[in-house]
């Protein structure tokens, strides 16, 4: 006979009790787990999307005023003014997910001014999520061809093998674009390279459309970038903002439901234990007189609560992550995931296992604190006491 | 040298306070030598119980010396106390208190653990054989009959060896055949040198003791010998 043995025949001994005490700390604990393990998911989602947004960071020649500054989100014909050796500069800059080069000039069109953006296609292509409405994209980063916005397509009745014309050349029309809502419709696109020829602004871009790989470092990485190129950086702080309380709000509100649930299990061990002190206040008596120090009776208590956090835990974890991989993608499936192409977004994470495991022992532990401190207040007469 | 086991000095326990307080011992001096067996007698809630808590250190007096074996119960911290429990002194209870959901082997052995006593689990069966429980060692309590529950009740008490047994109405709730074989077995306990002291209602079963002692009030009214002894 030892300490672990009578524990564990006095936990056992009232089974209904100890699978419904069980069953509260494993659900408490799933509910944890799952809601942890969803909420990540949703926050790497809603990083992922905001991600996807385009460019964070936009990056213009110094000295720009603040019109001029607004003007590149207009798509407004821009002086062309970074050299392509800035571009580089930025590129190696860590914490640059990608950095797009924009060439902004204008052309006349059936006597119509009409943007023309040099871009790199492919990168440009990654960085906006264009989607081609009708023909197709460019096959290769200097081809000859022009890709233009839906609105312009609109406006002038252009479908791909039609000609268009920059600054006198012609140029056929390979693909449409499909409408975005946004600037992109109202202009047309060639390659970086083709373009700085036209306008023959070799080796220089009008601004950089910069992606960071991480929102929460982009103030960081901006100043970064103005250190080691000599160019002026607009930050989109409004997005990002708004982005980061979104996914603070939902970290939030998946802690307090969790919270909720793993507060009433540890009532529940509280609760059973304290009933267990009483029911048993006659054998603590006993075990008094037969020699045992309330230390004894308090480690009893505690391990009894122990191990329901530490069985709790396991199975808790276990449904939890279980419960994660079935309806995480229902609670993650909206308008806006639907949008991106992800296949699974619950990621379990072993860290947070063993957080879980760690966290419902010494929540039990916790717990076991009282009823435990109770039992060693019972006096050894309780064993006399005649029933 | 004297040859007293158990001394009380003028020990009294009072419960509540105030109006309400009442004497449950009051002023007891008595004194038990090594090797007695010893009844106490009395009315019911006359403090036999409380008297016998007292000396087994299950609860401190409100006044007065407790001294057992030499060492005085007033001066012990708990867990001190705890000790003297554990190897010095054997509990019987009416109601044999042994633990339900472990068998009569675990519940001699759980002594044996708690009174940090001899860490041998072969002596825990080698008493229950003893008591010719061997056949019963792994049953719960719930399937023996309360003589054999009794004697489990006594291999426990036994285990640690201590001095003196300490029995709350050990014969309380035991069918007379059963009374009788755990009479004689008291003893055969008390001639190989134990010092017994039981509370008992019964005056046939405190017959079988060496001393009487009567209690009425919280007060010893009477201490006679029986002359057989």
């Amino acid at each position: 006979m030892n300490l672990g043995k009578l524990v564990w025949r006095n936990l056992l001994r009232r089974r209904g009790r100890f699978v419904f005490t069980l069953a509260g700390v494993s659900v408490g604990m799933a509910a944890f787990v799952a809601l942890i393990t969803i909420g990540q998911g949703l926050k790497d989602e809603i990083r992922k999307q905001a991600q996807g947004l385009g460019a964070n960071l936009v990056i213009t020649p110094k000295g720009w005023c603040a019109y001029e500054q607004i003007s590149v989100l207009t798509g407004e014909q821009l002086p062309e003014a970074i050299p392509m050796s800035e571009l580089a500069k930025i590129r190696a800059v860590p914490g640059v997910k990608s950095a797009v080069p924009h060439l902004n000039e204008k052309t006349a069109f059936r006597n119509q001014p009409v943007p023309v953006i040099g871009i790199w296609p492919k990168e440009m292509r990654a960085l906006q999520r264009w989607n081609i409405d009708s023909g197709r994209y460019f096959n290769s980063p200097d081809e000859s061809g022009v890709v233009v916005g839906a609105a312009i397509a609109k406006q002038f009745k252009l479908k791909p093998g039609d000609e268009f014309t920059v600054r006198g050349k012609p140029i056929p029309v390979i693909g449409v674009l499909r409408e975005a809502g946004s600037k992109d419709d109202i202009a047309t696109f060639i390659p970086l390279s083709l373009a700085q020829q036209i306008y023959a602004v070799q080796d220089k871009v009008s601004f950089i459309a910069v992606q960071v790989s991480d929102l929460e470092k982009m103030e960081a990485t901006s100043l970064k970038i103005q250190e080691v190129a000599n160019v002026a950086v607009v930050t989109d702080k409004q997005l990002v903002s708004s982005v980061l309380s979104i996914v603070g709000s939902v970290g939030a509100a998946m802690q307090a439901v969790a919270a909720v649930g793993v507060l009433a299990a540890a009532f529940g061990i509280v609760n059973t234990l304290l009933t267990a002190v009483h029911e048993r206040r006659r054998e603590i008596g006993i075990m008094q007189a037969l020699g045992s120090t309330r230390r004894t009776l308090f480690m009893a208590f505690m391990l009894e609560s122990g191990l329901y956090g530490l069985l709790g835990g396991i199975l808790g974890v276990t449904i939890g992550v279980l419960a994660a991989y079935l309806f995480g993608s229902y609670l993650t499936d909206n308008a806006l995931t639907a949008s991106l192409q992800q296949s699974q977004t619950v990621t379990i994470d072993y860290g947070t296992i063993l957080l879980t495991l760690s966290f419902s022992v010494c929540l039990a532990l916790f717990a076991g604190l009282y009823p435990a401190y109770r039992a060693t207040k019972l006096s050894p007469v309780e064993a006399m006491r005649h029933v | 040298m004297s040859n007293a086991i158990i001394e009380l000095e003028k020990v009294s326990k009072t419960y509540g306070s105030g109006t309400a307080e009442t004497k449950a011992v009051s002023e007891v001096s008595m004194t038990v030598e090594r090797g007695a067996w010893v009844a106490i007698m009395g009315p019911s809630g006359h403090g036999k119980s409380t008297l016998l808590q007292l000396i087994g250190g299950l609860d401190r007096p409100s006044a007065g010396r407790i001294v057992l074996d030499g060492s005085e119960l007033g001066t012990l911290d708990a867990a001190e106390l705890a000790t003297v429990r554990g190897k010095k002194i054997g509990f019987v209870f009416q109601f044999f208190n042994l633990m339900p959901h472990l068998t009569a082997l675990e519940n001699v052995e759980i002594a044996l653990w708690l009174g940090g006593g001899a860490r041998s689990n072969g002596r825990a069966m080698e008493l229950l054989k003893r008591f010719g429980l061997g056949d019963k060692a792994h049953h719960l309590p719930s399937m023996l009959s309360g003589g054999q529950q009794q004697r489990v009740a006594i291999a426990r008490a036994l285990t640690n060896e201590p001095d003196i047994l300490l029995m709350d109405e050990p014969t309380g709730n035991l069918d007379s055949g059963s009374e009788a074989e755990l009479l004689a077995l008291l003893g055969e306990l008390n001639k190989a040198g134990k010092t017994l002291l039981m509370v008992t209602h019964n005056p046939a079963v405190a017959q079988c003791a060496e001393r009487v002692l009567q209690v009425k009030d919280g007060k010893i009214v009477g201490d006679t010998r029986n002359g057989k002894h």
